[in-house]
C-alpha cells in the first residue's frame, strides 16, 4: 500500500491505470444515466429508435421525393438511415456529456473520482440508444434484402475512431464549459450546422473534388462516408477519408485529453 | 491497492525517508477566488482586456489554507479542529484529491474513501440497491466487490426492507445511515470524515464509532473532522487545530482539543496563534483512567443520576509536593461540573512514583449526550501545572428517557436544546380565580 504513494502530478501513464481502477464507476455511471432518462418514460428505450426513424421519415419526404437529392443508387431510407445512426450516436453523446461535468457538479465538490468518467459514461449512454438503433437498422437492411458479409468487420475500426473523435471532442468541451458556460448553448447550434457539412442527407461524391480534402477534416465525413460503403456498397472504406478521419481524431483526442487533464484539478473550485 | 487519489503541485523533491506515513501535506497553501462561480466568457474576455491594469493578486481570492503541514502514518487516527471557516473541510478535499493545492506538495497512498458528504452520488428516482452499485463505484468499488458486501452493508444501515424502494421514498436518516454503511464497508486505506459520525441517532451514532475502531484495528489511516470534540478525543491520538487557514497546534488530541476550548471560551478572540501546548514536560504523567459505574462495572456508558467513579493512574517523574488534582467534567458547551483538591484543599502531602488516585461522583444529574473528563495536577504554588488540563476520560449518558420522566414523543425534538444538567425538580400551579368586574 505504501509502495503506491505516488509523486503529487502522476505521470501520464497512470491515468489509464486510474481509469481502469474506475472502470466500474464508468459502467456504473452508464446504466444510471440510461435508467434515469427512461425509467418514467411510457415508451422507455422506444425513444433510442424513435428519434432516428422519425428524422429518417421526414428527411426522405423532404431531401429525397421533393428535393430529389441523389443517393448513389441506394433507396433514400435506407442512404439517410446509414448515416443518422451514427450521427444521432455523435450529436447525443456531445448533447448529454458536455454539461455531464456542471450536472454533476455535487458529485464534483464532494467526492473524488477520476473526472473524465462523467463524460465518458454518457457517451456510452449514447452507444446504447445507438445500439438499439442498430437493430432497428439491421431489420431494414434484411427487408431490402442488402447483403450482409464479411466485409461488416470494417465497421468495428470506423466505431473505434468514432468513438475516439467523440471522447476528445467531448473531453475538451466538457472541460471548457466548467469555466465557460457559453460553451453549452453554443454547442446545439454548431451540431446542426456541422450535419449539413457532413455527409448525411447527402453523398460524398456530390461535394467537388478540389474541396475534399478540408470537407474531410471532419473526421464525421470520412467515417459517415465509411459505413455507408461498407453497410450499403458491401466495400471497405475509401483509406484517405478514413485516415484523415483517424489522424485528426487521435489528435483531438491527444489535445482534449491532455487540456483535461491540465484543469481538472480547479472543476471543484469553479464549478 | 491501486493508489487512486493523488493530487497537487509538485515543489521540490520526494522525501522517501518515512515509509509510514500514508498522508503527507507539505506546505500546502490553497488559494480560492471568494465568488466560487464561473465567470461567462464575455467576463473573461473584459477581464482580459483589462489584465494589463490589474494587480498581481487579484483582490476577490484569499488563502483557505497557508503553509499547512501534515503527516499521517498509517494506522492512525488524526482530528481537525478548528472553527467554521478554518480549513478544515479545504483541507480534506485537498487530501482527497477533489480539489488541488496551490502551492506546496500532497501525497496520499492507498485507496481513499471520502466521506465529505454522505450519499454524494445517491440519485432519488434509483432504488436503494442501484444507489448502493452507483455510491460503491464512486468509492471506487466494482459492481462485484458491492455485490459481496451487500448483505453487510444493508444490514448495517437497517434498510432490508426498503432496498428495492426509490430514494426517494426514504427519510433523510435512511439514506444518510445507507451512505455511511457503504463507506464504511469500502475497505479503503484511508477514511476521510467531515462530521459524519454525528448522524443518525446516539445509537446509529456509537454503531458508526464502533465500526471505525473496527476499521482502525485492521489497520486503516483515519482524519475526522469534527465540532463534536469529545468524539476527536475518544477516536484519535493526534489533533491538527487550524486557525484561519494556518496550523494553530498539532500534538495529542487532549492537549489540542483542551487547547482549542480554552481558547474558544476566551470569547471569540480569534489568535492568529494557538497557545502553546506543553508536550513532555509534565512532571505528573497520567497513565491509564477507568470509569465504574454504581454498580462497580466498568464501562463508558452511565445513566442519569448514576455514581461516576474515576480512577486515574498516575506516574510522577519526581517526588511531588501537595499536587493539586482536578478532574472536570465537560459537554459540548464547557465545564459542567469538576472535583478540585486545590479548592477543597485536600491535596496530599507529597506524592511520587506510581498509583491510583479515585475520585467518586455521587448521582451525576446529567441529560443524555456525549462527555469528557479534564483532568490537571496544579504544582505547590496552585499556579504552575504538574499537568497540562487534557481530556482523560470519555462518557456517555444514555438517553433512558423515562428516567429524566420526559415522553419519547416529546423529547427527541428537543435533545439539542437540552441543558447538560437536570436536577430533581416539579411544577405545581397555583391558579386564582379570574377577577370579575
Amino acid at each position: 500500500m505504501t509502495a503506491d504513494t505516488r509523486e503529487t502530478v502522476p505521470p501520464p501513464a497512470s491515468y489509464w491505470r486510474e481509469l481502469v481502477a474506475y472502470r466500474g464507476l464508468l459502467w456504473t455511471l452508464a446504466l444510471r444515466e440510461i435508467r434515469v432518462r427512461y425509467k418514467q418514460a411510457v415508451l422507455g428505450a422506444a425513444w433510442a429508435v424513435l428519434q432516428p426513424v422519425l428524422l429518417m421519415v421526414v428527411f426522405t419526404l423532404f431531401f429525397s421525393k421533393l428535393l430529389h437529392v441523389p443517393s448513389d443508387g441506394i433507396p433514400y431510407p435506407l442512404f439517410v438511415f446509414s448515416a443518422l445512426l451514427p450521427w444521432t450516436f455523435f450529436a447525443n453523446s456531445l448533447a448529454s456529456a458536455i454539461p455531464s461535468l456542471t450536472n454533476n457538479a455535487h458529485l464534483i465538490t464532494k467526492v473524488y473520482f477520476p473526472r473524465e468518467v462523467l463524460p465518458l459514461a454518457s457517451v456510452l449512454a449514447a452507444g446504447f440508444d445507438f445500439c438499439i438503433a442498430g437493430i432497428v437498422f439491421l431489420g431494414m437492411l434484411l427487408s431490402y434484402d442488402v447483403n450482409l458479409t464479411v466485409g461488416l468487420l470494417w465497421l468495428l475500426p470506423l466505431l473505434v475512431i468514432q468513438v475516439g473523435f467523440t471522447a476528445g471532442i467531448v473531453l475538451l468541451l466538457a472541460a471548457l464549459n466548467v469555466s465557460y458556460r457559453d460553451v453549452r448553448h453554443a454547442v446545439p447550434l454548431l451540431v446542426q450546422l456541422l450535419m449539413f457539412a457532413t455527409p448525411v442527407i447527402y453523398p460524398v461524391s456530390v461535394v467537388p473534388e478540389r474541396f475534399r480534402f478540408w470537407y474531410l477534416l471532419n473526421p464525421m465525413g470520412g467515417l459517415i462516408e465509411g459505413y455507408r460503403r461498407v453497410v450499403l456498397h458491401g466495400v471497405p472504406p475509401e483509406f484517405f477519408g478514413l485516415g484523415l478521419a483517424a489522424l485528426v481524431s487521435l489528435l483531438l483526442l491527444v489535445a482534449g485529453y491532455s487540456y483535461f487533464r491540465r484543469v481538472e484539478g480547479e472543476f471543484a473550485d469553479v464549478i | 491497492m491501486p493508489g487512486i487519489a493523488t493530487s497537487g503541485v509538485s515543489k521540490g523533491s520526494l522525501p522517501t525517508s518515512s515509509k509510514e506515513a500514508v498522508i503527507t501535506v507539505e506546505n500546502v497553501w490553497k488559494r480560492y477566488r471568494r465568488r466560487g462561480v464561473s465567470r461567462a466568457l464575455r467576463e473573461e474576455l473584459t477581464a482580459w482586456f483589462r489584465r494589463p491594469f490589474r494587480a498581481p493578486e487579484p483582490p476577490d481570492t484569499f488563502w483557505a489554507l497557508r503553509d499547512v503541514s501534515l503527516r499521517v502514518a498509517q494506522g492512525e487516527a488524526v482530528g481537525i479542529v478548528g472553527p467554521n471557516g478554518s480549513g478544515k473541510t479545504t483541507l480534506l478535499k485537498l487530501v482527497a484529491g477533489i480539489s488541488r493545492p496551490t502551492q506546496g506538495r500532497l501525497a496520499v497512498g492507498g485507496r481513499i474513501a471520502s466521506l465529505i458528504e454522505l450519499g454524494a452520488g445517491f440519485h432519488p428516482e434509483l432504488t436503494g440497491r442501484e444507489n448502493l452499485f452507483l455510491n460503491g463505484a464512486l468509492l471506487g468499488l466494482s459492481r462485484r466487490e458491492v455485490r459481496r458486501r451487500l448483505d453487510e452493508i444493508v444490514a448495517f444501515a437497517e434498510v432490508q426492507e426498503f432496498l428495492d424502494l426509490p430514494l426517494k421514498r426514504y427519510s433523510s436518516g435512511m439514506a444518510v445511515r445507507l451512505g455511511f454503511a457503504i463507506a464504511a464497508h469500502a475497505d479503503s486505506d484511508v477514511l476521510l470524515l467531515d462530521e459524519v459520525l454525528s448522524v443518525g441517532d446516539a445509537r446509529f451514532q456509537q454503531k458508526s464509532l464502533g465500526r471505525m475502531r473496527e476499521l482502525r484495528a485492521r489497520g486503516a489511516t483515519i482524519v475526522l473532522v469534527s465540532h463534536n470534540l469529545p468524539t476527536i478525543g475518544l477516536f484519535c491520538e493526534r489533533a491538527v487545530w487550524l486557525q484561519r487557514g494556518e496550523v494553530a497546534s498539532c500534538g495529542s488530541a487532549g492537549e489540542v482539543i483542551e487547547a482549542y476550548q480554552r481558547e474558544a471560551m476566551r470569547g471569540d478572540g480569534r489568535p492568529d496563534k494557538g497557545p502553546a501546548v506543553a508536550r513532555d514536560g509534565d512532571l505528573l504523567a497520567v497513565e491509564g483512567v477507568r470509569l465504574l459505574n454504581s454498580a462497580g462495572e466498568e464501562t463508558r456508558d452511565f445513566r442519569y443520576r448514576e455514581d461516576l467513579r474515576v480512577y486515574l493512574a498516575y506516574a510522577c517523574r519526581e517526588r511531588l509536593v501537595r499536587p493539586a488534582f482536578t478532574l472536570t467534567v465537560r459537554g459540548g458547551e464547557g465545564r459542567i461540573f469538576q472535583a478540585s483538591m486545590l479548592l477543597e484543599g485536600t491535596r496530599p502531602d507529597c506524592l511520587e512514583g506510581s498509583g491510583e488516585v479515585e475520585c467518586t461522583f455521587r448521582g451525576i444529574p446529567l441529560a443524555p449526550g456525549s462527555y469528557h473528563i479534564v483532568g490537571s495536577v496544579r504544582a505547590e504554588d496552585g499556579v504552575g501545572y504538574l499537568m497540562l488540563p487534557r481530556v482523560v476520560g470519555y462518557f456517555t449518558v444514555a438517553a433512558d428517557l423515562s428516567t429524566y420522566g420526559w415522553t419519547s414523543e416529546t423529547a427527541p425534538a428537543c435533545l439539542p436544546e437540552v441543558a447538560p444538567v437536570i436536577v430533581p425538580h416539579e411544577w405545581r400551579f397555583h391558579t386564582r380565580p379570574r377577577a370579575s368586574a
